[in-house]
């Protein structure tokens, strides 16, 4: 037996003290990168643009609607599933269809998931029949078919700029707006292209749609005329269906009764008393006029909407629901009336 | 007052001094043969482009893509939110007055930075932002700057929206397409 008592071997000093300056380098390099993390971070996080109040864009006041300025309340939020979600609208049966990505959704009146329509490209805005066709307005092209698809290629708008941003549909006629050209086309609903409505005639007095951006919507009223947003001057016109220019109302205000920013409203619906429904991007806000213009209610303001990805699109049910779209999230929000007691008008 | 034609300013970019100052930025290019400039769609308008630079006078301005704009009337990049609609100077959005207005045709008007008034505080970027188009945007001028090795801007810049990019390409423009 061998009683001699080993010690352990020692480390290798020879191997350590040949890294031992590395590792220092290392520590030291690891040191200075948390430390200019750390200092980039707080940098970032607590160093404002030490600019005078002057250079600062500021419209948190307009952003603020006080609540009794405000007569709706939401009653039901439908997750459409869409990523990028750009029109919402109404089926005969107040089904609920939203457009977005490539495809359309189908969602019953309370938001049940139906079914899906598939599509070519991305659906810019749509339109139903009372008989329930499907208009789907793409870039340049508009799609027809029955809602539950499949739609095909129905019309191609001309010219190379056309940039289609809302429809509107009766027993007759679609009105089809085309921010590109800045005018509202017209077609018998078996294609035949029937006119156009809005270019600058100052014979017949008519100005010209100003529409900076494409945002430009229509509609048609119970009164037989046409209703068409000119955002460049912030007002809604009505158009006979021979392109007369009839009447028009709103006025550009940050205020709560006005239009805000360079060109709104975005987006416009009719409710079934009369009453318009609009939209305003920028500092988002939903709003209801009575058929006169006068300013009502607001319906949501810029806090319960996410306008990230693009202002709101609106629509209104047969019971007089108004239905937002809230793109940010995929959203439909729908709003009904607060009951009397809660308001405080 | 000239009257442009609003074909004139649709035919496409009209950015003076960006073009002519590419040629610039070779000079400055890094050992790499990159320069830094802000992506616009990164950009949130935070404001340290003109504090941050390490020039008494920040290297970046504001650009404009008329070829973009909607040529309003009311512009939320030149007028003051909620102000009267007359070009009087305390109506006017820019506090150093760097931007122009010009009357094209009814109603349609075009806007001009002066990038000598011009600091790059982002203020009517961020009103064009907010309503417009966003043709008005902020880019790292290469005839003034330095390209730091570490440009300051970026170190602070909340967005992350500064980064390298080829000296042979050195802006990044948005575009009508
Ligand atoms: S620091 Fe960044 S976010 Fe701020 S203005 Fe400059 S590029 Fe835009
Ligand atoms: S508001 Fe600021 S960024 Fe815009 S032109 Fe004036 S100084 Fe330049
Ligand atoms: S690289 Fe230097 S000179 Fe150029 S913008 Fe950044 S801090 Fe200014």
């Amino acid at each position: 037996m061998n009683d001699e008592v080993r010690t352990p071997a020692p480390p290798d000093r020879h191997l350590l003290g040949r890294w031992t300056p590395w590792i220092g380098v290392l520590v030291f390099a690891a040191l200075c990168g948390a430390i200019f993390t750390a200092s980039s971070a707080t940098r970032r996080d607590r160093e404002p643009a030490d600019l005078d109040q002057a250079f600062v864009y500021d419209v948190a006041r307009f952003r603020v609607i006080p609540p009794e300025m405000i007569g709706y309340r939401e009653t039901l939020h439908v997750e459409t599933g869409l990523e990028h979600a750009t029109a919402v609208a109404v089926g005969p049966a107040d089904e609920i269809v939203a457009g977005g990505d490539r495809r359309v959704v189908v969602f019953s009146s309370e938001g049940t998931r139906r079914h899906a329509v598939p599509l070519p490209d991305l659906p810019l805005c749509l339109a139903l029949s009372a008989t329930g066709d499907l208009f789907v307005g793409l870039r340049s092209v508009v799609l027809k078919g029955p809602l539950a698809g499949p739609l095909e290629r129905w019309l191609t708008i001309p010219g190379e700029k056309a940039r289609l941003t809302s429809m509107a549909v009766d027993r007759e006629s679609l009105f089809v707006a085309d921010a590109g050209a800045r005018v509202i086309w017209h077609f018998a609903l078996d294609g035949r292209r029937l006119g156009r409505i809005g270019d600058r005639d100052p014979e017949r007095n008519v100005p010209g749609f100003v529409v900076p951006s494409p945002y430009f919507d229509v509609l048609l009223a119970s009164d037989g005329l046409l209703r068409i947003v000119d955002p460049g001057r912030h007002q809604i016109t009505a158009f006979t269906r021979d392109g007369d220019l009839e009447l028009s109302w709103g006025q550009a205000s940050y205020a709560l009764e006005g239009f805000v920013g360079c060109c709104n409203p975005s987006h416009l619906a009719l409710l079934p008393d009369g009453r318009f429904v609009t939209s305003e991007k920028g500092i988002a806000r939903v709003k209801v006029y009575d058929a006169n213009g006068r300013f009502v209610t607001a319906v949501v303001g810029p806090d319960g909407l996410d306008t990230e990805a693009g202002p709101c699109d609106v629509a209104v049910d047969s019971t007089g629901r108004i239905l937002v779209l809230d793109p940010g999230r995929g959203l439909i929000r729908i709003f009904e009336p607060k009951p009397r007691r809660d308001r405080d008008d | 007052m000239t009257a442009l034609t609003r074909r004139d300013l649709l035919r496409g970019v009209a950015l003076v001094g960006v073009g002519s100052a590419a040629g610039a930025a070779a000079v400055h290019a890094h050992g790499d043969d990159t320069v830094w400039q802000i992506d616009p769609e990164l950009c949130g308008q935070c404001g340290r482009c003109a504090t941050h630079c390490v020039h008494p006078e920040s290297a970046v301005k504001a650009v404009h893509v008329h070829a973009l704009c909607g040529h309003c009337d009311l512009c939320t990049a030149f007028f003051e939110p909620d102000s009267k609609l007359d070009t009087g100077a305390e109506n006017q959005l820019c506090p150093t007055g760097a931007i122009r207005r010009r009357f094209i045709e009814d109603p349609y008007f075009s806007y001009e930075i002066d990038e000598q008034l011009c600091i790059g505080c982002a203020k009517c970027v961020k009103g064009c932002a907010m309503f417009g188009n966003g043709s008005m945007f902020l880019q790292i001028r290469h005839d003034r700057c330095n390209n730091c090795n570490a440009c300051s801007i970026a170190d602070a810049c909340p967005a992350h929206a500064i980064r390298r990019v080829p000296a042979s390409t050195p802006y990044l423009l948005k575009s009508a397409h």
